[in-house]
């Protein structure tokens, strides 16, 4: 039994020994090679015919090597396989730079579409802003325009309050001089020597204080005179209180004692002579000095 | 012989292209080299090394035009990466110019 089983053994080691390849490192190094170039995935697609043509040139190194052929004949075919392999390398990335080629000129067109339409947007902003400023400036124009308007229907509307206020002065007889429009009251509103005013004089201010009313920015310079007969000093308060009176009742009428200014001027500036009793006369009076539409008395002083 | 008309197509049309000069010239030089050896042994009435020499020039004349037409590809990739990423730039430029754009389409990895 223990002979049977060590021919067996040695029957084993002897067939081991007969079926192990001869090997080369050469035809080795160059089959790793081949090895490494099949376990590309464009191999098949690329390097076809390297693949193949290495393949046999190994097939061929390992007949050689098993007929005992010569090391030159195998190492021959050991490098016709490795330089098949090598080509079959370069053609593998050849076909992996082309594919990335490819998608480089893909991701070009995407590039570039994506500019024209991000230009394309700006330009719509552009258009949309422009389109904005001009409706703002049609819009600002409308609006000038309006004010333009306005101002004109505000001008025409003061030139024909100017017109009224000077047409009513005029109804009131007042006259124009160089101090503005003047009207002059003579001294038959008040008895000699006397401010209080006289029934009569209710008329007149009556239509002043319907003017003023009706012109509530014109204001009043009230202006007392005195003939020359008598003490200066009682013709300056005469003229005084003269003036006051008239400021007082035009201020019964609702005219605010802010538009009126009273002043008593005496016998100064005198409009006729003193001498005569018609010229005296024409001296006692009070004068209503109108200032402008926009409350301001012409600077000229009284003559 | 067979071996040597092949080898002298192969060098020949690897000389033409002009890539396997500029991007595997020792590789062709060798082919040459391998190739006059081959030459030199046909002449002199030894077959078997002619064939031999052949058989390497045409393997080496092979792998110079395969280096080549992998040296012009990846040349020729790299070139339109280059110009992708100047007009990529020029894009983001814009962008950074206009409000609320998205940003260009991501880069594709450079070749080895």
């Amino acid at each position: 039994m223990k002979y049977t089983l060590g021919l067996v053994i040695a029957a084993a080691v002897l067939a081991g020994c007969a079926t192990a390849p001869p090997r080369d490192s050469a035809l080795e190094d160059a089959r790793a090679q081949v090895q490494t170039l099949s376990m590309e995935p464009l191999a098949q697609q690329a390097a076809a015919d390297d693949l193949r043509n290495a393949r046999r040139y190994l097939q061929e190194g390992d007949a050689a090597l098993q007929q005992h052929a010569p090391p030159a004949v195998v190492d021959h075919d050991a490098y016709l396989a490795s330089r098949s392999a090598e080509a079959g390398e370069a053609r593998v990335q050849e076909a992996q730079a082309k594919a990335q080629m490819s998608a480089a000129q893909t991701e070009r067109q995407d590039i570039l579409l994506h500019s024209r339409a991000r230009e394309a947007e700006i330009a719509r902003s552009q258009a949309d802003a422009a389109r904005e400023r001009a409706e703002l400036a049609q819009q600002q124009a409308a609006a000038a325009q309006q004010q333009a308007d306005s101002a004109r229907l505000q001008a025409d509307a003061a030139r024909e309050q100017l017109a009224q206020t000077q047409q009513q002065l005029q109804d009131l007889q007042a006259k124009k001089t160089n101090r503005g429009m003047v009207l002059t009251l003579g001294d038959v509103l008040f008895d000699t020597g006397k401010a209080s005013l006289k029934p009569g004089a209710s008329s007149i201010l009556d239509r002043v204080a319907g003017f003023l009313n009706d012109n509530p920015m014109v204001n009043v310079r009230i202006e007392g005179y005195t003939d020359s007969t008598g003490s200066a000093d009682f013709n300056q308060v005469l003229s005084q209180n003269r003036a006051q009176s008239a400021a007082a009742a035009l201020e019964t009428h609702g005219i605010a004692a802010n538009r009126i200014t009273a002043v008593g001027r005496g016998p100064d500036m005198p409009v006729a002579t003193n001498s005569t009793a018609a010229g005296r006369q024409q001296n006692r009076r009070v004068e209503i000095v109108f200032s402008d539409a926009s409350g301001q008395f012409a600077q000229a002083q009284p003559q | 012989m067979t071996e040597l008309t092949r080898a002298q197509t192969l060098i020949e049309a690897a000389d033409k292209d002009g890539n396997a000069q500029r991007y595997a010239a020792a590789d062709l030089q060798r082919a040459h080299d391998e190739y006059a050896d081959a030459t030199r042994a046909d002449g002199a009435g030894h077959y078997n090394e002619a064939r031999d020499f052949a058989q390497s020039a045409e393997a080496d004349a092979n792998l110079a035009t395969a280096r080549g037409a992998a040296g012009e590809a990846k040349r020729a990739a790299n070139e339109l990466m280059q110009s992708n990423a100047s007009l990529r730039a020029e894009s983001n430029r814009a962008v950074e110019n206009s409000v609320g754009a998205p940003p260009p389409p991501a880069p594709t990895p450079a070749p080895n």
